[in-house]
């Protein structure tokens, strides 16, 4: 517990090191939601609610337009991003509701063993985030910081400040990518279901993790988000995700995306791993190693075991 | 028109499939006679996925074949680069370091132009406000915002630069500044100063290429600025992706 707590330290100043050189990491956002309740249980009731009635602007060819600068309540951390559960602040947590909206109790499903392998990963490895490492799906899209979505008729663009991650979602009928190749990002295709951008992933290399606390999955996991226009500054985003080597059902986590006010801002560029090159020797000199990933094959084992 | 008149149908069709096909051949060699297409907001359709065809990552001037190193015609017009004599020096230096002191070799971003020459594909997505490009090597990515100025407030100094654009006919002029000087121009140890200024112009040719130009200005370094040009082209394969380059994770890995 002790590497933890100096290994968390060295994370968060670190990293506190990136943010005091720019100010970006919280933007104020557009006020007057139809649903201005922060807390993702109590947002995504109203939201789907909401989704209902709203007829959304358009782009010229008629969908919903999703593009511009958005970005979570809370700024650049925080809130899902630290635990997905309910949790307190901590040391290296200022806290918050859960994300999860079902199961409805805002418990994560995870198996026995994996629950254990969680705690031990957070202990034993660098996260990715603390490596500048990309986020993977889910958790790039409640990493904290502003975002900014591109929309064109075939592609969904969204950019992230941090590490200047980008994910693009192919709005085609394409197959997935053969199994083979495994991407931090996975392969994302996206369609319309009425209103909503529903994005479908595979492929991910599964070495990010979900959380601060070492949540994890396998390279089977799949995720798909929905994101739904309420109102006019305001997405409603949902992420599913099924991975049954590690959780016994398929949980859903649900976001508030604001939109950013300031109409001239731009995302800047944020060099994490060029500005933080040595960070990796210092986590190594504290005793962290990289997360190696569990296998597919290491969680049936794991699961069977029990 | 009049001539076809006065010949038969058929021989008419045959001169009809000819015309076309001559004029298809000229749209695709002669970028002045190609029709550039329109995005639904009106601006030239650049979106896709490219690549360059070139050895200029390994050295952007002319250079013979070494173990792994392809010969290649340098990029650079006319030529040799205009460096005041001290930066020849520094170039030699950096040539004899480059295993390590190559920026990418460590695995951080490679700036502009550089990183449009790098051997990944790389995909434009436009808006009526901005193009970007979303580059595979370490998902570099530029955000060209068109019409506006850069901020004169900006103190950072950036891998990739501050780019702004606008659309001059129906090429794409970038003007990119604010940079660091922590990246090369190539494998070969050809450098820059923080005063770096890069004009990029994207030009369609054909369908399927686009000319890039490039005018480089650094009064730090170079005696007078000087350009460097090659074509882009389309990414042909029919399930073609970005995908991804993790560097640093590579090389931490084997850590």
């Amino acid at each position: 517990m002790e590497r933890h707590v100096e290994a968390v330290v060295l994370a968060t100043a670190a990293f506190a090191g990136v943010l005091a050189s720019s100010d970006v990491a919280s933007q104020g956002w557009v006020e007057g939601s139809v649903c201005p309740d922060n807390t993702p249980a109590e947002f995504h009731a109203c939201a789907l609610d909401a989704a209902v009635s709203f007829d959304p602007p358009r782009t010229p060819a008629g969908r919903p337009g999703l593009g511009g600068y958005w970005m979570l309540p809370g700024g650049q951390f925080g809130g899902a991003y630290e635990d997905l559960e309910e949790h307190p602040g901590e040391l290296d947590a200022l806290g918050g509701a859960a994300a999860i909206v079902d199961p409805p109790d805002g418990t994560l499903p995870i198996l026995p063993w994996a629950a254990e392998q969680s705690d031990l990963n957070a202990v034993r490895y660098v996260h990715h985030n603390a490596a500048c490492f990309l986020a993977g799906v889910p958790n790039t899209m409640y990493h904290g910081g502003p975002r900014q979505i591109l929309q064109t008729p075939d592609h969904l663009v969204i950019l992230s400040y941090n590490a200047h991650a980008y994910r693009i979602v192919r709005l085609d009928d394409r197959p997935p990518l053969g199994e083979r190749i495994r991407l931090w990002n996975g392969d994302s295709r996206g369609w319309w279901d009425g209103d909503t951008l529903v994005i479908e992933t595979s492929n991910q290399n599964a070495l990010p993790w979900l959380d601060q606390r070492g949540r994890f999955y396998t390279e089977e996991a799949q995720v798909v988000e929905r994101l739904t226009l309420i109102d006019p500054d305001t997405l409603h985003y949902q992420a599913t995700l099924e991975d049954p080597n590690i959780y016994s059902r398929p949980f859903t986590i649900a976001l508030p995306y604001r939109r950013i006010s300031d109409e001239t801002y731009e995302i800047p560029e944020l060099a994490c791993y060029e500005n933080n090159v040595d960070l990796m020797q210092i986590y190594r000199q504290v005793g962290l190693e990289l997360f190696p990933g569990i296998s597919v094959e290491e969680a049936r084992n794991a699961s069977e075991e029990r | 028109m009049k001539l076809l008149l006065r010949v038969s149908m058929v021989r008419g069709f045959a001169v009809l499939l000819l015309l076309a096909a001559a004029s298809a051949v000229a749209q695709q060699d002669e970028g002045e006679e190609y029709s550039v297409p329109r995005t639904p907001f009106g601006h030239p359709d650049l979106q896709g996925i490219w690549q360059v065809l070139s050895t200029a990552v390994w050295d952007i001037e002319d250079h013979a074949a070494q173990l792994g190193v392809p010969a290649g015609q340098g990029v650079v017009l006319g030529g040799p680069i205009p460096y005041q004599p001290w930066a020849e020096e520094q170039r030699a230096e950096n040539y004899e370091n480059r295993l390590m002191g190559d920026p990418e070799a460590s695995c951080k971003m490679v700036g502009v132009p550089r990183i449009t020459y790098m051997p990944f594909p790389f995909q434009i997505v436009q808006t009526p406000t901005q193009v970007t490009i979303l580059y595979e090597y370490v998902h570099t990515v530029r955000n060209i915002y068109l019409d506006s100025d850069h901020p004169d407030d900006m103190t950072d100094r950036l891998w990739m630069g501050d780019s702004r654009g606008r659309w001059e006919g129906d090429a794409l002029v970038v003007d990119v500044v604010h940079f660091t000087d922590q990246t090369w121009f190539d494998r070969s140890g050809n450098f820059h100063s923080e005063a770096l200024h890069v004009i990029e112009r994207y030009s369609r040719s054909g369908p399927d290429h686009m000319i890039y130009e490039v005018t480089i200005e650094d009064s730090a370094v170079f005696t007078e600025s000087w350009q460097m040009r090659m074509p882009l082209y389309r990414r042909q394969e029919e399930d073609i992706r970005l995908l991804e380059y993790e560097c640093h994770a590579y090389l931490e890995a084997g850590r």
